[in-house]
């Protein structure tokens, strides 16, 4: 599938997938665009969030990929949505799911917060802009509800 | 609140990889602010578990969470 073209005339995106609006924290005015996206066989929903960096991905979950060490880069310190935390950088391979045409993966820049014993993290996973979106092509259908991804070729 | 499965005694073959889970983004969009604080399982337009944590989801999914969509309820 080819939808869409650039200037030179190549697909802008290849694959198409659904997004739904959902309220990502309890008492948000305002909702967030959600997708599904794969890690290590691991679907789950993630708030797009062109504002914010990195893939964020929730403790819990982090916990069930059984991250390799070696993906670890190093220990950062991040502002999410008004929440300073320490973490780990990976990098992880992440796979936008299609619906219409060709699934998408990618390496992305992954954080993972660390929490305090008992602290239940209260965030959604985030697909934020740098180290994650700015790697990918996607535009977004609000009428259709459908977002188009590709690849960035270079 | 309820930690029963929502679907207990299906087992639930792998998802098509490189696919969308059927049905499991129009669930989230039509059932936001049910389950609030829950992880939940979807697949096929159907809630198939809800639990507070990953490791009582994934036991009620029959031990591997990569048979659904997965996600957080607020």
């Amino acid at each position: 599938v080819s939808r869409l073209l650039t200037a030179s005339g190549e697909p802008f995106a290849t694959g198409e997938a659904p997004w739904r609006a959902r309220y990502a924290l309890a008492g948000d005015g305002l909702t967030r665009l959600f997708v599904e996206r794969e890690i290590e066989g691991l679907v789950a929903a993630a708030a797009v969030d062109t504002g914010g960096a990195y893939l964020i991905l929730h403790p819990e979950l982090a916990g069930k990929l059984r991250l390799d060490p070696n993906t670890m880069l190093h220990r950062d310190r991040l502002v999410i949505r008004g929440i300073t935390r320490r973490g780990t950088i990976h990098r992880l391979p992440v796979t936008i799911p299609a619906v219409v045409g060709e699934p998408l993966t990618f390496e992305a820049t992954a954080f993972v917060p660390e929490l305090d014993d008992g602290e239940i993290w209260p965030l959604p996973s985030y697909l934020g802009w740098q180290g994650c979106l700015d790697r990918i092509r996607f535009a977004v259908d609000p009428m259709e509800e459908i977002v188009y991804f590709g690849a960035v070729s270079r | 609140m309820s930690t029963e499965s929502a679907n207990p005694k299906r087992e639930w073959p792998p998802l098509e990889r490189g696919k969308p889970v059927p049905g499991a983004m129009q669930w989230l969009g039509e059932h936001w602010g049910e389950y609030p604080g829950e992880w939940v399982a979807i697949r096929d337009g159907q809630l198939l578990a809800h639990a507070f944590t990953l490791d009582e989801l994934e036991r009620q999914l029959g031990g591997s969470l990569k048979v659904a969509l997965i996600a957080r309820m607020v």
